[in-house]
């Protein structure tokens, strides 16, 4: 009896969770979903500190960020708040991040490549490109956009340009354009329009025909249309809204070439992908990189535009879900702990 | 299993001297053991220095039993001609829910099953463990962890609140 006991106590002496090689460490680390428990993880021990590093976070799946609550309807413009509350429709995790740009004076205008596109409003519209920043609201940074400066990506150029042009009020999401950069082509269009095309290594342009369906007045209204690189393809996606949450509809195509011309083809799966759609712009992820369970495919999570609620849209079966949030006015927002990096 | 008088017997020898006669087709499962018999045909008996028997036992019984399904799911498939995708899905239900009641055991066995399956190179059943291993840290603070797995805080108070202050976000619903 004693002597089993003694040689348990040995075990558990042995068996010392702290202890486990790296490389085992890391391997649970991935396997832990959400941002929050990962960096958790990171505060146990030592060696677990150690063995996983914050460049290792895994990608994450999208927060939906609190916007301002005087947020105007269709507006992506929110008033920069101290505080920013979170949630993650998938891990459950939630909590609040603080705004602290250098300057206070600061407009958020959504989100872009995993960080907040801020505008300072007291320098003006003239000087308006040289005040705009990229900010990282999980790990402070910040970097400056002067596209006289920095070689910038054009998709956040015409992201600034786009947001200076519309002033951002009272407009609706069909009046915007969309744009997508992919693999040299620079493609941009807006609702029931045609697509311009821009191949950049031949300089070539073309345009699409504005597609019958998005023409025609159905039954549903057509909200927008977005353009995004989805597995490598541009899709573009039509987003029919009813009065009826439940009758919206989207329709998507992708875009191919027949050797002379750009034309659309409508699909009716996306396969293992997943759509994310705000007002301003969207972002397609793989639900196979993400732990099993944790994110169906061939979706589309989109915000209702009346309350900027998140729903999610079968695409298989073409109906609407209503998802619950602790809060409305809200927007996806991809975190990252990396440092903001401008592709060009 | 009939099959199973015919077949090759290899013997495991745990660390602490215990011996397990499997079929050769059961010991392949794991790669590290599979290796060893690819290099030497001729192996029977192979020491595990890094295992001891009740953990060697439990790593058999896994091999054993996803072999096994394996065995079943190809005979059923020989049977019919091909495989019916309802009992597919079934038969991987109950493997699933065989490999979640697999894991109902300590932390310490745990941890030596995660030890053992990487040593022997068993990938389902590290990939089963590394699972079972995150799920138990999910939503849980630093302390509740250490709490979970019996790990002393060798953080010094500096460095516990270097690392909290770096992302405070991230600790805010935690304790």
């Amino acid at each position: 009896m004693c002597e089993k006991r003694e040689r348990d106590q040995k075990r558990e002496r042995d068996r010392d969770w702290s202890a486990l090689p790296p490389e085992l460490i890391h391997l649970i680390s991935k396997r832990i979903s959400g941002l929050c428990g990962f960096i958790r993880f990171r505060a146990v021990c030592k060696r677990w500190h150690a063995s996983v590093l914050l460049s290792d976070a895994p990608p994450q799946l999208p927060w939906l960020l609190e916007g301002n609550d005087e947020y105007e309807r269709y507006d992506p413009v929110t008033d920069l708040k101290e505080e920013h509350r979170f949630y993650c429709l998938f891990t459950g995790e939630t909590g609040t991040i603080c705004g602290k740009p250098t300057c206070q004076e600061k407009y958020f205008s959504g989100p872009s490549l995993g960080h907040l596109l801020t505008r300072d409003i007291r320098l003006g519209y003239t000087k308006e490109q040289k005040s705009c920043h990229l900010f990282n609201p999980l790990t402070d940074e910040e970097i400056s956009l002067d596209p006289s400066l920095m070689p910038l990506s054009s998709q956040i150029v015409d992201h600034i340009v786009e947001l200076r042009s519309q002033e951002c009020f009272e407009i609706t999401r069909s009046d915007l354009y969309s744009h997508c950069h992919y693999r040299g082509l620079r493609c941009s269009t807006r609702g029931g329009d045609s697509t311009g095309i821009i191949d950049k290594s031949t300089g070539k342009y073309y345009m699409t025909r504005p597609l019958q369906d998005e023409i025609q007045v159905h039954h549903n209204r057509l909200f927008g249309c977005y353009l995004v690189e989805s597995a490598g393809v541009i899709l573009r996606v039509s987003f029919y809204l009813e009065t009826s949450l439940y009758y919206t509809k989207f329709r998507i195509y992708k875009l191919m070439f027949d050797g002379r011309t750009y034309f659309w083809f409508e699909i009716s799966s996306i396969g293992d992908q997943v759509l994310f759609l705000d007002v301003m712009e969207g972002f397609s992820i793989n639900a196979t990189s993400f732990p099993r369970g944790l994110i169906r495919g061939n979706s589309i999570y989109f915000m209702c535009p009346k309350k900027c609620q998140p729903c999610r849209y079968d695409i298989e079966r073409g109906v609407v879900e209503r998802l619950e949030g602790p809060f409305q006015n809200c927007t996806w927002f991809v975190p990252t702990l990396r440092s903001p990096t401008i592709a060009t | 299993m009939a099959r199973s008088s015919t077949e090759n017997m290899i013997t495991l020898m745990s660390s602490d001297g215990e011996e397990f006669m499997v079929t050769e087709k059961v010991a392949r499962e794991c790669t590290t053991i599979r290796n060893m018999l690819e290099d030497d045909c001729v192996i029977t008996n192979i020491p595990l220095p890094n295992v001891t028997s009740d953990i060697l036992s439990m790593v058999i019984e896994y091999c054993m039993e996803h072999v096994a399904a394996a065995e079943k799911a190809a005979a059923e498939t020989a049977e019919k001609g091909s495989s019916s995708a309802p009992a597919a899905a079934k038969a991987n239900k109950d493997l699933e829910e065989w490999d979640k009641a697999f894991m109902n055991v300590d932390v310490y066995t745990l941890c030596d099953l995660i030890l053992a399956a990487n040593y022997l190179n068993v990938s389902g059943l590290l990939d089963l463990t590394i699972q079972t291993a995150a799920n138990l840290i999910k939503g849980k603070s630093p302390e509740q962890i250490r709490k979970t797995f019996h790990i002393q805080n060798d953080l010094s108070l500096e460095e516990e609140e270097k690392i909290r202050s770096q992302t405070p976000w991230a600790f805010e619903k935690s304790e």
